[in-house]
């Protein structure tokens, strides 16, 4: 067997778990964190006859184009309303991939903030409740942002950034429909 | 007349090597050269988003359609997909890594039913939406029709179910007599190979080519190694050339030294 004294031992061990540490990939944080249903029965129970559609039109589409910086890709989105609550779960890519965000907005405030999907491969801290949180009892201003600052997460800018447009998103849809209704 | 004498030049083997390898490196350096160029503004060319069409190019990185391509119809509107790639008409739609099940087509939109979603697309290929919630959880999508109202059908396990117009919401059927599956089609050749030929120049674009021109990589492991001789060849034209204007810095010292002697 090959012995060595112990002081180069410890520090031979050191030195490994050094190595082990800087060799090491982070580990990847991509998956279904919740899937869309868990996520609107989690907040809307079981009532039925809830989901409803809205067609993106081109004046909705101009305002999409502000907040998102382009149009939202699909022509309809699929949106859940009961009494003066909405839930959306919206797609934005972060960096390469999509992010899908499940939304909850009561009464003109963010209610409830998860991440559903995330595909990136870094960034995926944004599902933690410390970021989260920060979504929550804000509303849109004039100029369309949010009403209170988000604090970053460095290393995941583009999903930060990502989610804080969604934010906004639902923040405005929410006003389309309790609006029209 | 007198013959010009005959004069020897007797050259630094430095420099003979020098230029041999200058020459030599030139067409390589001129390569690496105009792929970098090209390369250093890829997004403003948009270099990424331009097909290569070259069937010389497509056969020698060996591209060929994936078999077998399924290909469904619906209301005068043909779907395929050839690999990950769907087709719209002929036209490219999307990728889509889940294997399309069948189509059906309404008024206003056409279904494309894949194992764990739907689609919905207008004839002009728009995405209408993804829908990924399905009626029931823990079965995958084995096929989808209509009824003769033109609603939606999905079969997932052993269960039926058929939705309202808008695909907001599902009941289970227990008969589904009246429902007509969505089953492949044949497609006529001349659609078949402009399908193929546009997955094929779809598969290659010129980022993909420069970047393995520009590492050697178009060529094989050896065009690696040729590439990796010319950068060996690149370095020691610049310590060469170093070192020969060095002597030269010598030398001119030595002549002006000599000159204020005199």
């Amino acid at each position: 067997m090959f012995l060595l004294p112990s002081p180069l031992k410890s520090s031979g061990a050191t030195l490994l778990a050094l190595v082990l540490a800087l060799c090491a990939t982070p580990a990847t944080a991509r998956g279904v964190y919740q899937q869309p249903t868990e996520f609107i029965n989690e907040v809307f129970g079981q009532q039925q006859n809830i989901a409803k559609l809205l067609w993106l039109s081109q004046e909705l589409q101009t305002s999409i184009k502000q907040i998102l910086g382009h149009a939202y890709p699909t022509l309809r989105l699929r949106y859940w309303h009961h009494d003066d609550s909405t839930a959306w779960v919206l797609e934005e890519i972060g960096k390469e991939k999509p992010i899908t965000l499940g939304v909850v907005v009561k009464a003109g405030k963010i209610e409830r903030l998860n991440v559903l999907v995330f595909r990136e491969s870094r960034g995926s801290e944004i599902r933690y409740p410390f970021f989260s949180k920060q979504f929550y009892g804000r509303s849109l201003d004039r100029n369309l942002s949010l009403d209170g600052k988000i604090d970053g997460i460095s290393g995941a800018t583009l999903s930060v950034r990502a989610a804080k447009k969604l934010a906004r998103l639902a923040l405005y849809l929410h006003q389309q429909v309790t609006t029209k209704s | 007349m007198s013959n010009p004498p005959n004069i020897k030049i007797k050259r630094n083997p430095v420099v003979c090597w020098h230029r041999r390898a200058g020459l030599t490196a030139a067409l390589f350096v001129l390569i690496l050269a105009i792929t970098g160029l090209l390369l250093n503004h890829t997004s403003s060319l948009e270099l990424d988003k331009h097909n290569v069409d070259s069937r010389l190019l497509q056969a020698w990185y060996g591209i060929e359609p994936p078999a077998p391509p399924r290909h469904f119809g619906a209301n005068n509107h043909t779907i395929s997909q050839l690999g990950e790639q769907l087709f719209i008409n002929g036209k490219p739609l999307q990728k889509q890594q889940q294997q399309l099940l069948g189509v059906v087509a309404n008024t206003m939109f056409i279904a494309l039913a894949f194992e764990q979603q739907l689609l919905l697309v207008t004839p002009e290929g728009e995405l209408v939406e993804r829908i990924t919630e399905l009626p029931t959880r823990g079965n995958n999508i084995s096929a989808i029709g209509q009824n003769s109202n033109n609603q939606l059908a999905l079969q997932l396990g052993n269960k039926i179910f058929i939705s309202d117009q808008q695909l907001l919401n599902w009941h289970e059927l227990s008969d589904a007599q009246d429902i007509k599956w969505s089953q492949a089609i044949e497609l006529d050749t001349d659609l078949k190979n402009e399908i193929t030929a546009s997955y094929q120049n779809q598969a290659l674009n010129y980022e993909r080519v420069l970047l393995d021109l520009h590492s050697g990589r178009l060529f094989g492991s050896w065009g690696i190694y040729l590439m990796d001789l010319a950068a060996v060849a690149m370095i020691l034209l610049a310590l060469s050339g170093l070192w020969r204007w060095c002597q030269g810095l010598k030398i001119f010292n030595t002549k002006i030294i000599e000159g204020r002697k005199k």
